[in-house]
């Protein structure tokens, strides 16, 4: 399914690119022999564009900390602005009572804490900027996104009753999971990783699963729930953005 | 210019100096922080003991999301180092994490030189050995042991 990876190489995040056309003009789905333009023109009833996203493993949570990022700066999500830096500024503690070293999470911490401090008051006057900040490749974007994982790890941990009777099928303990298969910066999230990161933000993030199985219909995996709500387009791989009508 | 990897650097000396690990030096060049040498002394009580081995860490702008390239100096004599020096090494290559720092990482390397990994060789010879005829690939570190005292690479 390698076949529709876009280039690692690419932005961090793509200008937002009309939707189905640009997916369907830069990626073989044309070609390919499952129901992928059908379901691409069932989705684009609901949404009218997309922003991708670097393939380099960690799709998930660039899509999911730019959804965020680009919402706080939304009038209106201000309390949510709020919550979110206040969740940011007390992980550090948590982190480190679960055993990571504090010297080397704090400079995660203090990338995020510096992005939340760029998001300006009103998306609607500096959107651009706030876009080119989250795809600077030397700026707090990367780092953030990175911390994620950590986060993602932390709420496992913290609420091993929910997580233990899965994980312990594959892995034999919540440590070894979340070293191998969270942490890891190649590593890309699966549902339990999902759940886990969504949990402990606070935020709702609907997956639109493009399987190619059948024309009809598409799944629509819903994770978590919040007043902030991020789309994205699943393809067997990879991860992208989607903005509705 | 400040970068985050530059930034990330100057956290990770302050841990080694702060909290150094048993056996392991290392500092970054004085005209360039993306390029450090290290030093691994070889853990008592193990065929390994009394050695120096040299080493270098080359980080990118990309550090720490990518792993540094990490070759020894000193000749070595293990089945997960390859005759250059390069290290083959789960956690600098895909299972990296931007969790380990200049400290954890040396500190990998020194577990691994008495814990060696059969599944991925990287010297068949030293492989064969210390699988096949323990007493003899212990005879070539120590070996290499020695030499590490008057290599000046």
């Amino acid at each position: 399914m390698s076949e529709f990876l876009p280039d690692p190489t690419g932005p961090f995040v793509s200008d937002l690119f009309s939707f189905p056309a640009h997916l369907l003009e830069s990626q073989n789905y044309a070609t390919s022999s499952g129901h992928y333009v059908a379901q691409l023109n069932l989705l684009s009833q609901t949404y009218s564009g997309t922003r991708t996203v670097m393939g380099d493993g960690s799709c998930f949570y660039r899509s999911f900390l730019y959804g965020l990022i680009m919402q706080l700066a939304d009038e209106g999500n201000e309390d949510e602005r709020v919550r979110i830096e206040e969740y940011i500024k007390g992980s550090l503690a948590t982190l480190t009572s679960q055993g990571y070293e504090e010297m080397i999470m704090e400079g995660f911490q203090e990338e995020l804490l510096d992005l939340l401090s760029q998001i300006p008051p009103s998306r609607t006057s500096d959107e651009i900027n706030l876009h080119n900040i989250l795809i600077h490749p030397n700026g707090p974007s990367q780092m953030s996104t990175w911390y994620c994982r950590p986060l993602c790890s932390s709420y496992i941990k913290s609420n091993p009753e929910t997580f233990k009777p899965v994980l312990l099928i594959d892995y034999p303990s919540i440590d070894s999971y979340c070293k191998s298969q969270i942490e890891p910066s190649s590593v890309e999230s699966e549902e339990i990783s999902i759940q886990a990161i969504v949990s402990a933000f606070g935020v709702k993030v609907n997956v639109e699963y493009l399987d190619g199985h059948d024309g009809e219909k598409v799944m629509r995996h819903v994770f978590g729930e919040g007043r902030i709500e991020i789309d994205m387009l699943y393809r067997p791989g990879h991860y992208d953005l989607l903005y509705r009508k | 210019m400040s970068t985050s990897a530059r930034r990330r650097l100057l956290r990770d000396f302050r841990r080694l100096q702060n909290d150094p690990p048993s056996g392991i030096t290392g500092a970054p060049l004085d005209t360039n922080i993306m390029l450090w040498q290290a030093v691994i002394f070889g853990p008592d009580e193990t065929a390994w003991e009394g050695g120096t081995f040299k080493l270098t860490l080359e980080f990118s702008e990309d550090y720490p999301n990518k792993a540094p390239s990490v070759r020894f100096l000193t000749k070595m004599f293990h089945p997960n180092i390859y005759n250059d020096g390069q290290i083959c090494l789960d956690i600098l290559q895909n299972q990296w994490s931007p969790i380990y720092d200049i400290s954890a990482i040396l500190t990998s390397i020194q577990s691994l030189l008495c814990d060696p990994n059969p599944a991925s060789p990287a010297n068949s010879e030293a492989s064969r050995l210390y699988s096949e005829n323990r007493r003899e690939y212990n005879r070539r570190v120590r070996e290499i042991v020695e030499q590490s005292w008057v290599d000046e690479s």
